[in-house]
């Protein structure tokens, strides 16, 4: 038995070396080259196998998030195992489970519900596998080593300066007619989004230079549920802003800012505004988003949408395969916050990427400029 | 006799009653936001695809099946009308067709392996379900959207105001700018007179031929009194709904008015149509008096196909964009519109009329729960309470009128 397991692991570290081997040369920061070439024998390396955990292929981000991240780590000289789990939480935990049985070094989990991963990532840590979140935190469970993300609360944030800005609320202006939008009741993030905004928003309704003609303005920030989007639905956010705009928007009352905390929400939004007849360049109202997703952008161009929070994935998967090599090679692991992401059981190490405001006039410098998109593919 | 006609009554109209009860219910609760005529507008564009994919799955229930695939198949049309016209630059109405043909196909698909390979429609659609969800993701890894505005327009126009405005003649009680003081569109109200006309004529013809051959039916006041209340409603509903400020009636309740028609001629009158009951109903009997069930069943699912199509480009065109997660569950709420309307799970029972309403409770639940801001977790839980009841009310008043 003992004899067994000891030729399986020689055969695996055969493996991982091979192949280590045969992928180009690791293309890593000075630093972590430095152990590699001075003492390769006696220093981890890197290889051997990741498991990438993806929530579902039927969302854009998804699709990107995962080849970014199995492209920085082949450069790497990983081997990869990119698993989709179609947005079922069984699929989820069975995929890592196969995962567990093949022996990776590192988990790199976005959990589809945040909470349902504890005894299955206990199996993990038993066979010493670590695992990092990524863009979604894993809760109630200490077996969650690292936690990569953008910075959430700050997206919400700026999300809500936005619009203080662009209405002049500091200079005591409105009263401005808002309807505020939340993301997917069962989606940890969605609350946080929605926490970054209302705290800049919400002083402002409290004075009154916002209303929220619906009434649909939670009475505190942990109330956002109550106007959450189940999944993220666009179809469902469009019926929802139908229904706001025929039922409280009689006369000649306009809705002047709609809060989205995302751009999958924001399309259904801009679909009904544009259906109960509001024109670009005379009332159409501020709609915010996140993610610049091709449709968006498009609308940003055509004025539709005022503005988009941009998490570049690419340098999410980038922070990742990094966090991942030093995992693997035993250096210390880059992290920036220690103290706010708690995840019920342990405050997990964090390192948090700043999003970015993307607006019409910046579409191009950001978008084109840092190569996310082509000019042709948004239509410039 | 008389109670006899009117517990008959009852029992068919019985889901109708309850459909106008939770009008009220919300249109109080809402204090008349329900019924703004906005709202009736977005009413019929939110509840076209469930209006759509419920005819085709009343015949698919009625002879005994169930098609799990349609949310599937529609994300997966959506997706390749979309990308037709967003990376080919195809002509919309081409793509539009061209999507209709590839419905028919999926259907054909179904329906060979449940008609002639004799693979349960269960399994078969079960398979579909996933198989095109998969493709659906394939051809949309990107969300595509910018489509024509001809394209958009199928499920987000409306009709042109060709008889203008008419004045309200009851503009006086409302506060100037009430929703409820509006100008009436002319030609919301042709379409509603014409409909009213129409449905009067066509039961009178119904009840002369019954009576040219001999059949019994029921007295002349009774019928008056069934038009007089249906000309009533349809007479609020178009009211209310000429004096929407989006433009005038919707496009999409012109094909889906279109489509409840055939399909209430094709089920109550063709060959066909008691074919597929004949076969819900008794298989072996319809096999041994001559009825080809194999192409019966083939039919069905390749009709099913083609209005999956109809509701895969309403759904896109109203997103105005073709969406890999489009269709989520779009197969539950056509077969819950199905039994809340009376259907039979053991097949063979079923009306046009019945899923009909069926598919505006639930749309009716939908909004008025949105508009009083219950959490969506309640709405869920809410809406299944509704389905167990009204299926089980329909299943109680049925074993009580045979006992009597």
């Amino acid at each position: 038995m003992k004899f067994k397991r000891l030729v399986a692991t020689a055969a695996g570290v055969a493996l991982a070396l091979s192949m280590a081997a045969c992928s180009t040369t690791p293309s890593g920061t000075p630093t972590t080259d430095a152990p590699a070439t001075t003492a390769a024998a006696e220093a981890p390396q890197a290889g051997g196998l990741i498991g990438i955990l993806m929530p579902t292929k039927s969302l854009e981000r998804w699709n990107n998030d995962g080849a970014n991240v199995v492209a920085k780590l082949e450069s790497l000289g990983y081997t990869t195992s990119l698993q989709y789990a179609n947005n079922k939480v069984e699929d989820q935990i069975s995929q890592i489970q196969n995962l567990i049985n093949q022996n990776p070094k590192v988990l790199v989990i976005a959990s589809i519900d945040g909470t349902a991963l504890g005894p299955v990532l206990a199996t993990a840590a038993a066979a010493g596998i670590k695992v990092i979140g990524y863009d979604r935190l894993i809760n109630g469970t200490p077996n969650i080593d690292y936690y990569a993300t953008f910075d959430n609360y700050l997206v919400g944030q700026l999300q809500g300066e936005y619009i203080e800005a662009t209405l002049g609320l500091k200079d005591g202006k409105g009263p401005f007619n808002l309807e505020p939008f939340a993301g997917s009741p069962d989606d940890n993030n969605a609350g946080v989004f929605f926490a970054g905004a209302w705290d800049v928003l919400k002083p402002y309704i409290d004075k009154g230079q916002i209303v929220v003609p619906s009434g649909k303005d939670p009475a505190t920030k942990a109330d956002w549920t109550s106007i959450g989007i189940q999944g993220w639905d666009t179809a469902k956010a469009q019926s929802e802003m139908q229904n706001r705009l025929s039922s409280f928007y009689t006369g000649d009352k306009k809705v002047d800012i709609v809060l989205s905390p995302n751009d999958s929400l924001a399309l259904g939004i801009e679909q009904a505004l544009e259906t109960a007849g509001y024109k670009v360049g005379t009332d159409w109202p501020i709609v915010t988003g996140q993610d610049a997703d091709i449709a968006n952008v498009k609308n940003i161009l055509a004025g539709k949408q005022a503005m988009t929070v941009w998490k570049d994935t690419r340098t999410l998967g980038d922070q990742v395969a990094k966090m991942v090599d030093q995992i693997v090679k035993g250096e210390t692991v880059d992290v920036n916050n220690t103290t706010d992401y708690n995840n019920g059981v342990k405050n997990v190490s964090s390192f948090l990427l700043p999003p970015e405001v993307v607006v019409q006039d910046t579409v191009e410098s950001i978008l084109v400029g840092k190569g996310y998109y082509t000019k042709d593919q948004i239509g410039l | 006799m008389i109670k006899e006609l009117v517990g008959k009554n009852l029992r068919q109209y019985g889901i109708m009653l309850a459909l106008v009860a939770i009008v009220i219910i919300f249109a109080f609760a809402t204090k008349g936001r329900l019924i703004i005529p906005n709202n009736l507008w977005a009413l019929v564009q939110q509840n076209a695809y469930v209006l759509i994919l419920a005819l085709g799955m009343l015949m698919v229930i009625i002879a005994g099946h169930i098609d799990l695939s349609v949310g599937s198949v529609v994300a997966f049309i959506g997706a390749v009308v979309g990308y037709m016209m967003y990376t080919w630059h195809v002509n919309w109405i081409l793509a539009v067709a061209a999507g209709l043909v590839i419905g028919l196909l999926v259907g054909a698909w179904h329906g060979f392996w449940v008609a002639y390979v004799k693979v349960p429609a269960f399994v078969v659609t079960l398979a579909g379900m996933l198989l095109f969800r998969g493709l659906a993701q394939v051809v949309a890894a990107k969300t595509m959207a910018g489509f024509p505005a001809g394209f958009n327009a199928i499920a987000g126009g409306s009709l042109p105001n060709i008889f203008g405005h008419i004045p309200n003649p009851l503009a006086g009680l409302f506060a100037a700018g009430s929703p409820f003081g509006q100008p009436l569109d002319g030609l919301t109200l042709a379409i509603g007179i014409i409909g009213i006309v129409g449905l009067i004529l066509q039961s009178w013809r119904a009840r002369r031929s019954q009576i040219s051959h001999g059949l019994p039916v029921g007295p002349l006041s009774l019928l008056v009194v069934r038009w007089a209340l249906l000309s009533v409603a349809i007479l609020v509903v178009t009211y209310l709904l000429s004096m929407n400020l989006i433009g005038g009636t919707p496009i999409v309740l012109i094909i889906v008015g279109v489509l409840i028609l055939i399909y209430a001629f094709v089920t109550s009158r063709t060959v066909f149509g008691r074919h597929v009951y004949a076969v819900g109903g008794n298989r072996n009997g319809a096999l041994l008096s001559g009825v080809n069930t194999a192409r019966v069943d083939f039919g069905i699912f390749v009709n099913m196909g083609f209005l999956t199509a109809v509701a895969a480009v309403v759904t896109t065109s109203r997103a105005g964009a073709a969406v890999a997660a489009a269709g989520q569950n779009f197969e539950l709420d056509a077969i819950a519109s199905c039994f809340i309307g009376g259907a039979a799970v053991t097949g063979g029972v079923g009306k046009v009329a019945g899923a009909v309403v069926g598919a505006l409770i639930m749309g009716v639940l939908n909004m008025g729960l949105s508009i009083l801001n219950v959490d969506s977790n309640w709405q869920m839980a809410i809406k299944g309470l509704v389905l167990l009841f009204a299926v089980s009310l329909d299943l109680v008043s049925k074993r009580r009128n045979a006992v009597a």
